[in-house]
């Protein structure tokens, strides 16, 4: 008798199993959450993809790859260029075929070569755009927990990875995350505003900004949460707090990989237009309250040396590099006063984001774009060369003076949350 | 052990082998890549940064601690049992290696307890022959130091394995000091009531957190670090959502604020979450019943000690091929699958 039962027993308790394989990756299939799979987008079931947001270098690195994108032209950068850059702007080349933007937030430079690699392999590029933070080249900012080399088509010394494409299966569809990922995709359908969600160009969506910046207080308390956070992690991340180009064990700098995409960009002949964030001029001053500013022109010295040396190497002219950062008549915009969370400003989110009117005005430039309704201020951009750098740099130095002078309390409170940074530090 | 190998039975299907192993491994499986690989998210991270020379405060250090404590047990034992069932599924039994070491009511219970095979290796192989117990009370204690350092330098060439060694040691010559005190005194050192058996359960689940800071820190300054912050020396500190919280207890919040404690954002305690992980945890390896017990109608382990594995749960919970248990462990089974592989998560928001 006991025999029958272990039989039966056994053939219950593997049915199960079997079942239970069987219809979990279908089920997580059909759900898509991450936006990696050619499922229907069925309204009120998986259309919305609130997931997606938490697992972009997946997601994006597996989007790009997908018939239907395979991009010639991308948008490529942080989470400001998530925000604020329109794949869709009239400015790019009219023979691209296809743009996507590739921001992804947090990553730093070595991330970005490493993405921008992965899409030249999957689709020759033939236009990028890309958006340079000076918190990139900190070697104290190390890769993002859900960066994996695997699933990049190229490996870093640019040979082919033949497996990127079964790197994500397994955890996709069989997995407790992927199966709670596509439990939350279902409950979450309603664009309500309490997910951060991507367009499918991979634009950051801003429709629920405003009230979010309304929620968390307005404007100001953005910014100030956003300095906040800038000086005591993206600036100076734990466990080091440190910021350095230079890597003191191996001596290597992070120049390193942003000349590796030049040489790429030069090598293949794409038309590589790069910028340098136009962050609100809040963030210009946090920088220098936390010391960093010396380091922050010398980073600058080095974009351009950088170019010019890759240029001159390749034979083809230099590409074009623009300052958007530093004190002109966008980024010096007004802030809003403390307690006022009805006032929306035109062209920032907080000091770091900028919003799309103004990523649009920043293409305008880079492409020289001619938009009927929109004026690019003269001040709005500073093509960067080998020539006029000092100058630059001294100019902005004098601006900065004159901003300080006008704003005496919004630089005494960026100070003050510098100082209590390092009061911190000292009873750490 | 070995005659098992030797005996025709042996090697050969058998339903019921198969279907007691299976649950076995599975069970194991699950101990290991979902609650092990589970806790162990609130464990490194604070290891990690005590190396890095971050100071902790109270409540991350004890989080660590504790979290690297169900992490190691829960690793271990679980890929104890999947080495058991695997036996088991092919007829071979194997010897039992843990039985619910952290209900241990003393040091010398929690050896008895925690990785029994290598405990039996080490008094048979060192202490015996270094003269065990017979030759009076103090070379006892020396042979039982020996025997511990190097059972410490045994899990890893460096000095905080000696040292946790070194530190079980001198828990076990408190141990028999304290019960040769007991007998003196002319108490039965086998009676004791439930609340004095928690007392001592909890005294020696401390102790051995303690030494498991030793275990896991790389270095002897990062051990040390951490233990100062869990003794309070580095403050107290929670998230600063919590001083709203606690204000709605007769103004807690405020009251633990006047006396020093901090409310802030804090790196590597993760408040209630962890706080409701490790609490469930430490439920689980106190009161609930092992999977020897849980198994013990099928005899899982080959005793080494006798009656260790004895059932001491409810029959209702032990297991037979019945359609319940079949469900349940399907259930099992399909979680422990699904736990082998993550999707890494990377949350940003701005505002």
């Amino acid at each position: 008798m006991r025999i029958s039962f272990n039989f039966s027993y056994l053939r219950l308790y593997f049915g199960l199993i079997i079942i239970g394989l069987l219809f979990i990756p279908i089920f997580n299939f059909v759900v898509d959450s991450y936006n990696i799979y050619p499922s229907p987008k069925i309204q009120g079931f998986n259309a919305i993809k609130p997931e997606f947001a938490g697992h972009m270098r997946m997601a994006k690195a597996i989007d790009i790859d997908i018939d239907r994108f395979h991009p010639d032209g991308i948008a490529l950068g942080s989470s400001r260029t998530s925000a604020g850059i329109d794949p869709e702007h009239s400015g790019w080349n009219k023979s691209i075929s296809c743009c996507y933007n590739l921001g992804i937030h947090g990553a730093n430079i070595y991330e970005i070569m490493r993405h921008f690699q992965h899409s030249h392999k999957l689709s020759p590029l033939e236009q990028v755009a890309l958006g340079l933070d000076f918190y990139m080249f900190n070697h104290y900012k190390q890769n993002s927990e859900d960066f994996d080399e695997s699933r990049l088509s190229v490996t870093s010394d640019g040979m082919p990875n033949s497996d990127y494409r079964i790197h994500d299966l397994l955890p996709t569809l069989i997995s407790a995350d992927a199966c709670l990922a596509s439990i939350t995709t279902i409950k979450k359908q309603l664009n309500d505003g309490k997910s951060y969600l991507h367009l499918l160009n991979g634009q950051w969506e801003w429709s629920h900004n405003k009230v979010r910046i309304k929620k968390a207080g307005g404007h100001h308390k953005a910014f100030i949460n956003n300095e906040k956070s800038y000086i005591s992690n993206t600036w100076f991340p734990e466990p080091y707090n440190q910021y350095s180009f230079i890597d003191p064990e191996t001596k290597s700098s992070t120049f390193e990989y942003y000349a590796i995409l030049l040489k790429t960009a030069y090598r293949y002949h794409i038309d590589l237009r790069i910028f340098i964030s136009p962050s609100h001029v809040r963030q210009w001053e946090a920088l220098r309250a936390a010391g960093l500013w010396p380091l922050f022109e010398e980073w600058k010295q080095k974009l351009v040396e950088i170019n010019e040396q890759e240029a001159a190497r390749s034979g083809e002219p230099r590409y074009p590099l623009w300052d958007f950062s530093g004190y002109n008549s966008l980024t010096t915009e007004d802030v809003p006063p403390d307690g006022d969370s009805e006032t929306q400003m035109k062209w920032y989110w907080e000091s770091s984001h900028y919003k799309k009117e103004l990523g649009d005005l920043v293409l305008d430039r880079i492409f020289d774009y001619h938009h009927l309704e929109r004026i690019v201020p003269d001040d709005f951009g500073v093509l960067l060369t080998p020539k006029n750098i000092i100058a630059h740099l001294v100019q902005i130095r004098a601006k900065q003076r004159e901003y300080q002078r006008l704003h005496p309390e919004d630089v005494a409170e960026i100070e003050e949350l510098a100082k209590n940074w390092q009061k911190s530090l000292i009873f750490d | 052990m070995l005659p098992q190998f030797a005996e025709k039975s042996s090697l050969r299907f058998n339903a019921e082998n198969m279907a007691v192993g299976l649950t076995i491994f599975f069970i194991g499986l699950f101990k290991k890549v979902v609650l092990a690989d589970g806790v162990a998210v609130y464990a490194s991270p604070v290891f990690d940064a005590a190396l890095n020379g971050f100071t902790l405060t109270f409540f991350e250090a004890w989080g660590g601690a504790l979290a690297y404590t169900f992490q190691l047990y829960f690793d271990f034992s679980g890929y104890s049992d999947m080495a058991i069932g695997l036996g088991r599924m092919f007829g071979i039994r194997l010897p039992l290696n843990f039985h619910s070491p952290y209900k241990a009511v003393n040091i010398i219970d929690f050896w008895r307890r925690w990785h029994i095979t290598l405990s039996r290796f080490l008094r048979d192989y060192l202490y015996i022959p270094l003269g065990g117990n017979r030759k009076g009370p103090l070379r006892r204690g020396i042979n039982l130091m020996i025997t511990m350092l190097l059972g410490g330098l045994w899990h890893g060439a460096g000095w905080t394995f000696v040292i946790w060694g070194g530190l079980h040691g001198v828990y076990m010559l408190i141990n028999h000091a304290w019960q040769g005190f007991r007998r003196l005194l002319g108490q039965d050192i086998k009676k004791s009531s439930f609340v004095g058996r928690l007392a001592s359960m909890t005294l020696t689940f401390t102790a051995v957190v303690v030494a498991w800071v030793f275990f896991r820190a790389e270095s002897f300054d990062s051990a040390l670090s951490i233990l100062q912050s869990m003794i309070g020396l580095n403050g107290f500190a929670l998230p600063e959502t919590y001083l709203g919280y606690l204000n709605r207890l007769f103004s807690l919040g405020t009251r633990l604020a006047e006396l020093g404690w901090q409310f802030e954002r804090i790196e590597f305690f993760k408040g209630i979450r962890e706080i409701a992980s490790l609490g469930f945890l430490l439920l689980l390896v106190w009161f609930a019943p092992n999977t020897q017990q849980l198994m013990a109608r099928y005899r899982p382990a080959f005793d080494t000690y006798k009656g260790k594995s004895e059932s001491s749960c409810w029959q209702w919970m032990q297991w037979q091929p019945r359609r319940r248990w079949a469900i349940v462990c399907s259930v099992v089974t399909l979680l422990a699958i699904l736990g082998l592989t993550r999707v890494s998560e990377f949350l940003y928001f701005q505002f």
